[in-house]
């Protein structure tokens, strides 16, 4: 499908960003908590794509490549938007159905919380707690898409997790 | 709250999420058309041109300096026989001079004093 998509196919584009997509728009949403800013910016990591094929080889090579790019942009956005007004991440409406379609057993409003608090990381370190929790890979997978040290990702992912933790503790105590 | 529930709470909270509905149609819309050539040229073989397209202009280049320095040493070995031979017609014509005039060179008349 890569080698099609990149000979111009657009049949096996439009294939490549269905399979890809929520990925790229979840990646964006949990770093961002803004649909809209989220779409936008998964829309030019496709756009990004179409012109890099020529250089991926796979699919595994694709989606490390949308993986590494989606977070660099993201990161970038968050960068870039810390000057401006901003407005509560508790007041952001929840956007649509997760991948599987279901919301899972977890309590909805600590998985809200845990979103919430995700979002108000340091880009960098949210990241990192994405790749490890959204797409599940491991410190030295992490590592490698972002290219960063592999011990750079465990003491981030430690930092981050003590923190959600506390902050989790603290939500409790006060409900 | 163990460290498994822990865990499975995060990974439950920051699941892959679909995009609104039509995303990939508007994905779609914005890609730039591409012109009927460039399907010829394809991108995904640009790379298997590149090569290729390397080592010809590589050989186009080596040929064409090849011949321009046969044609500088032609050249030039034209312009050194046409010197050498104005050079000699020189010479030849400064000869002929001298030995007109030596020829021609008027004599003081003897013996009629």
């Amino acid at each position: 499908m890569v080698r099609a998509a990149a000979s111009g196919d657009r049949d096996a584009f439009a294939a490549l960003v269905r399979q890809n997509q929520s990925l790229v728009f979840g990646l964006a949403w949990n770093s961002l908590r803004n649909i809209a800013i989220a779409e936008e910016l998964a829309q030019d990591v496709f756009l990004e794509l179409y012109s890099a094929l020529p250089d991926l080889e796979s699919n595994a090579h694709v989606v490390n490549w949308l993986r590494r790019v989606t977070l660099h942009r993201c990161i970038d956005h968050v960068r870039r938007e810390r000057n401006r007004p901003k407005v509560g991440l508790d007041e952001i409406a929840e956007p649509m159905a997760a991948e599987n379609g279901s919301e899972g057993d977890a309590d909805p409003f600590l998985s809200q919380r845990v979103r919430v608090l995700t979002a108000s990381l340091p880009p960098r370190a949210r990241a990192v707690l994405l790749l490890r929790y959204q797409e599940e890979l491991d410190p030295p997978e992490i590592a490698e898409v972002l290219r960063i040290p592999v011990n750079t990702v465990k003491s981030q992912l430690h930092r981050s997790l003590a923190l959600l933790r506390s902050k989790l503790q603290r939500t409790r105590v006060a409900t | 709250m163990t460290e498994r529930e822990e865990e499975d709470l995060l990974r439950e909270s920051l699941r892959r999420v679909q995009p609104p509905d039509g995303f990939a149609d508007r994905v779609m819309a914005r890609l730039p058309r591409q012109p009927w050539w460039s399907r010829i040229l394809l991108p995904a073989r640009r790379a298997a041109w590149a090569p290729a397209l390397a080592i010809l202009l590589v050989a186009f280049l080596g040929a064409g300096s090849w011949e321009y320095a046969q044609w500088r040493d032609r050249r030039l070995r034209a312009e050194r026989a046409h010197e050498e031979l104005v050079q000699a017609l020189e010479i030849t014509t400064e000869k002929v001079q001298e030995t007109k005039a030596r020829l021609f060179r008027p004599r003081p008349m003897r013996g009629i004093l």
